[in-house]
C-alpha cells in the first residue's frame, strides 16, 4: 500500500508577514479521515526547500498512504485529549477555518516601509485523536440528541455534558420567554440541540461550566460588547 | 519533533509476540497467493473493515 501517496494540505502563509486580524468560523465539518499514524513532524510544506515551515501527518489508510499538511496539526497532535503516538489508529478532522489577514511589508534600508499589501488567507484548525475518542464523542452526541433522556442521570454518568445540557435548558427558557409560536419554539430548541450535538460529534472542545460570580454580575453587564465585522446587523 | 513508523518486514511481524493470531494467519495464507490478487483482496478487506468501524462506532 505504500507506493501511492496522496496529500491533503493547507498551504502556509508567508512567515515574514504579520497577521492583523483573525476570525474563526466553524466549518460544516470535514469528514473524519481514519488511518494508522505512521509519521509526523515539522518540515517545509510538501518537503520543498523553498516553501514555508509547516507540519505534516502521514497516515496509512484503507485507501493508501495520505499526508496531511497544516501548521495546526502539531498543536492538535500534542495538545489533544488522547495524544496519539506513531502506530495508533487515529482520526483526523478539519473543524474550523480561521480567516487571517496578513500584511506583507517591504522596507528599504533604514527601515522605512515602502509598500504594504494585505493578503487574505485561511488557517485550518484540526482535531487529531485516537479513534476511541471519536467513538466516545459519538456516544455523547447521541445522549444530547435524545430528548427523552433523563438529564440528571445522563449528567451523573457524563459530567462533561453538564454545560451542554445547561445550554439546552437556557435555550428552552429563552424560547419560552421570547418565541410565541410553539412550532417555532420547538424548531429553535431542536436546532440548538442539534448544533451542539454536531459539534460534540465532530470532536470540538466541550463547553466548560462557568460559574457566575453574583458580585461581578453588574460589573460584567456594564462592559460594552465589541462589535465584530461579521456580526449580524440585527 | 519528528516520529516515524518504519514498515516492518513480514518475518518481523510473524515473530512479534504482540502481533495478533488473525494477522499472522492472514499473512501466512497471503504469502501462498498471487501477490496482485492478495493485495487487491487486502485493499477490499481494509475498506470493508473501515466501513464496519465507522458504522459500529458511528464515526462520520
Amino acid at each position: 500500500m505504500g507506493g501511492i501517496e496522496s496529500s491533503i494540505d493547507q498551504k502556509p502563509t508567508a512567515s515574514a508577514s504579520r497577521s492583523v486580524t483573525r476570525h474563526t468560523r466553524p466549518t460544516r465539518g470535514g469528514s473524519l479521515l481514519i488511518g494508522r499514524l505512521t509519521e509526523h513532524g515539522r518540515a517545509n510544506y510538501q518537503f520543498r526547500s523553498g516553501e514555508n515551515p509547516s507540519y505534516y501527518v502521514k497516515l496509512l489508510t484503507s485507501r493508501g498512504a495520505k499526508t496531511l499538511w497544516g501548521k495546526d496539526l502539531e498543536r492538535a497532535l500534542t495538545s489533544g485529549e488522547t495524544r496519539p503516538k506513531v502506530g495508533d489508529l487515529i482520526g483526523a478532522r478539519r473543524v474550523a477555518r480561521e480567516a487571517v489577514t496578513v500584511v506583507a511589508r517591504r522596507r528599504v534600508a533604514g527601515g522605512r516601509i515602502v509598500t504594504e499589501e494585505a493578503h487574505h488567507a485561511h488557517r485550518t484548525r484540526w482535531v487529531v485523536e485516537k479513534v476511541k475518542f471519536f467513538a466516545e464523542r459519538a456516544r455523547l452526541a447521541r445522549r444530547l440528541r435524545d430528548e427523552q433522556a433523563d438529564v440528571r442521570e445522563t449528567v451523573r454518568e457524563h459530567p462533561e455534558l453538564k454545560s451542554s445540557f445547561l445550554s439546552v435548558r437556557a435555550a428552552q427558557e429563552f424560547a419560552a420567554r421570547r418565541i410565541a409560536d410553539p412550532k417555532d419554539r420547538e424548531r429553535f430548541i431542536s436546532l440548538m440541540r442539534e448544533a451542539m450535538a454536531a459539534s460534540i460529534h465532530k470532536g470540538e472542545p466541550l463547553p466548560e461550566v462557568r460559574m457566575r460570580d453574583p458580585s461581578r454580575a453588574e460589573e460584567v453587564t456594564k462592559i460594552p460588547r465589541t462589535i465584530r465585522p461579521d456580526d449580524p446587523t440585527r | 519533533m519528528n516520529a516515524t513508523w518504519p514498515l516492518p518486514q513480514s518475518d518481523a511481524i510473524l515473530a512479534d509476540p504482540e502481533t495478533s493470531e488473525w494477522l499472522k494467519s492472514a499473512l501466512q495464507s497471503a504469502a501462498e497467493r498471487n501477490p496482485i490478487d492478495a493485495l487487491n483482496d487486502a485493499l477490499v478487506l481494509a475498506a470493508m473493515l473501515e466501513e464496519r468501524l465507522r458504522r459500529e462506532l458511528d464515526l462520520r
